[in-house]
Order: C-alpha cells, then structure tokens, then sequence
C-alpha cells in the first residue's frame, strides 16, 4: 500500500466513525464531537492529497477548515447552553417541542 | 494510484498578485463588510434609545452596494474579470446573485424591527450578524475557487445558526437553532469532505481548473470516474443540505418554526439562493463534463422536493410551518431549472438551451425572495397585531385589515404561480426551460404539484376573506403602526405586479447574468 492509498483509507474510516457517531449518539455535545471528527479526517485527505501533488492548496484549505471549526465550536457550544437553560438537561430525544 | 502522475505533470502553480483593480472588483462586497463592522461598533456606541437608527446605517451600506454592483455593470456590461489569484469572479451572475442577496438584506432589515422589539431582540447585533450573513452569500456567488465557495457558504450559514436562536427567552427558538446546526454542520463537513476529493482528484481547486481536468481526464481515460463520481455525490448531498432540498430538508420545518419570524423570512430565502448559486457554480462551471449525471440525480431529487413539500404542507395549521414546507416545494421548482441544463434526448450543448435553464432558476429565486419574504411579512405585521400564527388567526383580515388581507392574498397568488403575478413568470420559465429539454414528465409532476399547493395558499385567502373574526381574537388585537414593515409590503406588492405584468428587463439581466458560465464551459472544453 502506497503511503497516499493509507491515508486516505484511514481518513474514510474517521469520517465514517464520525458520521455512525452523529446518526446514533443522543447527546448533543458528543454528536457535535463527532462531527468534529468528520472535519479532521477530512483534513487528512486535503493533507495526503496535497502532499501527492506537490501543492499548497490543499495545505490552505485545511487551515481554513480549522479557522471555520473554531468558528462553529463558539457558536455550536452558546447554542446548546442557551437549550440548556431551558430545560437543565440536553439530550436530543427530548427535544421534541416542535413535530410535524 | 498511477493515474494521479498524469496530473502531477500538469498541474501549475498559479501566479500570486494583488492589483488596485481586485479591490474595485470586490467593492460591493467590501462595502456590505465595512457595514457589517460599523453596525458592530455603533451599536456599543449608541445610547439605547436611539439604536433604532442603525437600521438606516444598515440599509444605507446595502443600498450603496446596489449602486457600487450597478456601476461596475454600466461600466462594462460584459464584464469577466478574475480578482485574487482566481478566488474570486466579478461577471454578470455575480452580479444578478448580488442583486438577489442584497435585496433580502434590505427586506430582511425592513421587516424586524418592531416584531424584535416586542421580543426583547437586540436590533443592532440582528443588523449586523444578518449582514455578515449578506457578505458570505455574496461571496459564494462571484466564487471562482471551491475555498471561496466553503468560506462563503459557512459565513452565511453560521450567521443564520445564531440569528436562529436568537430569541432566547423563546424555547422553540433555541430548539430550531440545535436542530439546524447540528444538521447544518454535518452538511459541511460531508460538503468539504467532496471538495477534498475534488481537489484530490483533479489537484485544483480553482473550479475552471477542476472543469479543465476534468475534460481532458475524461478524453483519455475512464478509471477516474470513480474518485470523482464520489466527490460530486459528496458535493451534491452537501448542497442538498444547504438548499433543504428531500431528503436532507428535516431540519428545515422545525429550523423555520423555532426561529423568530423576519428570521425565518430572511433564511427561507438567502441561504437557499446562495445554496443554488454555489451548486450552479461548482456544478456549471467545475464539473459540466459530468451534467448527464449530476441532472439525474437533480431531477428525481426535485420531483421528491416538490412533492413532500406540498403534500406535507396541505396538513399545517400553522401558517409558519405551512410557510416552511413550501419553501422546500419551492425548492423544488428551483431544482427543475438546474436538471433542465442537460437534454435528455441525447447529448447537445446548446447555448441557448442551457442559458434558458440557469436563467430560469435566477429568475425564479429573485421572485422568491419578494413573495416568500411578503407572505412572512404579513404574518410578522399579524403577529404583531395579536400574537398567532395559525391558519385560524387570519380569519377575517379582510375586514379589520383589507389592504394587508390584499397583500397577503398577492403573495400567496404568486406562490401558487397565479397570473399576472410574478410567481406565474417565474414557474412559467422553469417548466419552459424543463420542456426545451425533454424533460415533460419531470414539467408534468411540476404542474400538478403547483396545482396541488393551490389547495393550502387559498386555504388562508379564504379564511381573510370568508370566515369571521374570533371574539377572542378581537379582544388580543393591539393596533402596531410599523413605518418600516409598510415600506417592505409596498416594495413586494409592486415588485411581484411588475414581475408579472413586464419580466423583460429581469430576465435580460437573468439571461446575461447565466452567460458567463458558458464561456467558462466552452474554455474548458476547447473550444473557442
């Protein structure tokens, strides 16, 4: 196995871990770790790819992948403290006020 | 992985520069970001009585970027230009989507701010994260690179999560925002997990680039398909999300409900153009050699879109999720447009036909974003008048209320694509465009689920007009004089009669601003 074909194949495993974590998990906070998940590997394929080519774009793009996670971090977390305060205690499955 | 040897001796480093011309290219956007900072800083500033004025600073910034979009055009109609190492594109589709997305800016900042302050919404952080939101979208339409189209599209989109929740004594509100971001997000991340294959498979990420490769890898040889077969998957599902197209829409309803209202009104609109413009951008201009596949897969998508949407929303008896379930109909329409690029009666790359399709789906967001935005703005002014947002509620508008009944009954005509309405224009080109390229059938369940809607927006003209009033209804209604909301409602009322009545000028400006992708196409296919 080339080097580029292994890390490529353990970015997939990564971002299917984070994926299965997202679909199945019930906490907010460790979905949302998940997903974090999902972002690192696929800053691992952008850095396998762009060493294969020689290339700094995708070296940029991982930066800016890490730039918008911090972003979405702030807003994810304020997020889920404003849900609880409204009922102390966060779990998807209660979330339920809105159905149709 | 030998074939990816082939590109390494392709690909070449591309020139860095910066020139005085790349900002003057970029001055629409900049001023959207300057007002975007000041509205920030004067906030702080501003005693809390007189913030109310930071409305007019945010509709000045937007306006003064009309005017900048405006002349850059008059300047040179046919413009093309290419600013920041190829990051981003000033020509005419950026300039129709900059006209789409400041127009939702002004009517997003024309409708909040007596429904916000009943609410206790602080208006000058509102202004200013909405107008980040404006800049991000802008910058998904003119993006020439796929770093462009991701930092663009999660500016918006990170804007609109916290304006979601930003009724925060509300607990829907908070509800809607959880819901939209986790989804939100993990839409990113598989997104950008496409582009990551797109740029490993092609070694760009400049879109005309990735169009390039991508021709000449399908001249020579097929074992790429697979790798890039994937990442276009990947990118579509990701756009999926962002458009709330089925089945990637379940955010959407809840999303909607939650959010405060001229929120729900704001993101029911530029999100999903900016979603479009990013999808026709990457799609049109990075990946046309794949438009037989990528059509497919947007034409049953479409078909699936339409019909929940409408059939879903025929059981609502809020007037809010009712409003939400026919956006997503809504983007459907849209999505008919985009399959009609690609002939399915075998292959031809006839300009005037594909023009027709993009042109379409242009047209047909910027009429959206009137009578979507009018149809919210009656159910704010309801809303403030007593509260509810139930079908119930509007019973007997007609009486207490006889112009906004009118209003809301011309928004709701358009929506269904009544004439002489613009709404009628705007399916009218979409199902032309679908027809032209052999689409009927796809055009057939397209007429019958406009038919369909018909059922839900006439529900609430009938209960305006034909059921009385509520006692208790009469006993909760406050009279609220809004300057501003009056000033949007006459805005839409006019622009939907003169969308309808004479579409010309519009769709010229549609039609020139769908022809710069094709210049683009044939380049990279070369020809001349």
């Amino acid at each position: 196995m080339t080097s580029i074909t292994f890390t490529l194949v353990i970015s997939a495993i990564v971002f299917a871990v984070g994926t299965v974590g997202v679909l199945l998990r019930r906490n907010p906070l460790v979905q949302f770790m998940s997903i974090e998940l999902m972002l690192n590997a696929v800053n691992l394929a952008f850095i396998s790819f762009s060493g294969r080519f020689g290339t700094s774009e995708g070296q940029v793009f991982v930066l800016l992948v890490l730039t918008v996670a911090a972003a979405e971090a702030v807003v994810g977390l304020a997020i889920i403290v404003a849900m609880f305060r409204h009922r102390r205690r966060i779990d998807v499955d209660d979330i339920h006020a809105m159905q149709g | 992985m030998s074939f990816l040897n082939g590109i390494l001796s392709q690909v070449q480093p591309t020139k860095l520069s910066f020139t005085g011309d790349d900002f003057m290219y970029i001055l629409p956007e900049f001023i959207v970001l300057v007002t975007a900072c000041l509205l920030v800083i004067v906030d702080l500033i501003l005693p809390k009585k007189s913030r109310g004025g930071l409305a007019w600073l945010a509709l000045l910034g937007y306006v003064g970027a009309l005017a900048a979009a405006g002349y850059l055009y008059y300047a040179d109609a046919t413009i093309s230009h290419t600013t920041f190492s190829g990051m981003f594109v000033r020509d005419n589709f950026t300039l129709f989507n900059e006209i789409i997305f400041l127009i939702t800016g002004i009517l997003g900042i024309l409708i909040s701010p007596t429904y916000s302050l009943k609410r206790k919404i602080p208006l000058g952080e509102l202004y200013s994260i909405q107008a980040f939101s404006v800049l991000g979208m802008m910058i998904v339409g003119g993006s020439g690179d796929l770093m462009a189209v991701f930092v663009g599209i999660e500016l918006s989109s990170i804007a609109v999560y916290i304006l979601t929740g930003f009724a925060r004594n509300d607990r829907g509100s908070a509800e809607g925002a959880l819901k939209y971001f986790l989804l939100g997000i993990m839409a990113t991340a598989i997104l950008v997990y496409g582009m990551a294959w797109t740029f490993g498979m092609t070694g760009s990420t400049n879109l005309r680039e990735i169009g390039r490769q991508i021709a000449s890898q399908h001249s020579t040889s097929s074992n790429m398909d697979s790798g890039i077969t994937f990442a276009m998957l990947l990118l579509l599902v990701g756009f999926g999300f962002k458009i709330a197209a089925v089945p990637f829409h379940v955010w959407t309803p809840d999303a909607y409900e939650g959010a405060p209202t001229p929120i729900s009104a704001f993101m029911s609109v530029g999100p999903k153009a900016a979603g479009f413009a990013a999808l026709i951008r990457v799609m049109v201009e990075g990946m046309p050699t794949l438009s037989n596949q990528w059509t497919i897969i947007i034409a049953v998508l479409a078909v699936l879109t339409m019909t929940l949407g409408n059939v879903v929303a025929i059981a609502q008896n809020s007037v809010k999720r009712m409003l939400a379930y026919s956006s997503i109909a809504h983007t459907g329409y849209i999505m008919v447009g985009v399959a009609a690029y690609v002939n399915s009666n075998g292959v031809d790359t006839n300009v005037a036909r594909q023009n027709d399709s993009i042109s379409s789906v242009l047209i047909y967001s910027l009429i959206y974003v009137f009578m979507n935005i009018g149809a919210f703005g009656i159910l704010i002014y309801l809303q403030n008048q007593q509260g509810g947002a139930e079908v119930d509620d509007f019973n007997g508008l007609a009486r207490w209320s006889p112009i906004a009944a009118l209003a809301m009954a011309l928004c709701l005509f358009s929506l269904a694509g009544i004439p002489p309405t613009g709404g009628f224009f705007g399916k009218f080109f979409v199902f032309r465009a679908a027809i032209n390229s052999n689409l009927l059938w796809l055009t057939i369940i397209g007429a019958l689920n406009s038919a369909v809607s018909a059922f839900f927006y006439l529900r609430v003209v009938v209960a305006m007009y034909f059921n009385p009033q509520s006692e208790e209804s009469k006993s909760k209604l406050v009279p609220t004089r809004s300057f501003f909301l009056t000033a949007a409602l006459v805005i839409i009322c006019v622009a939907i009669l003169v969308l309808g009545l004479y579409p010309d000028p519009a769709l010229k400006l549609a039609q020139d601003g769908a022809t710069p992708l094709f210049q683009v196409v044939k380049a990279a296919a070369g020809q001349p």
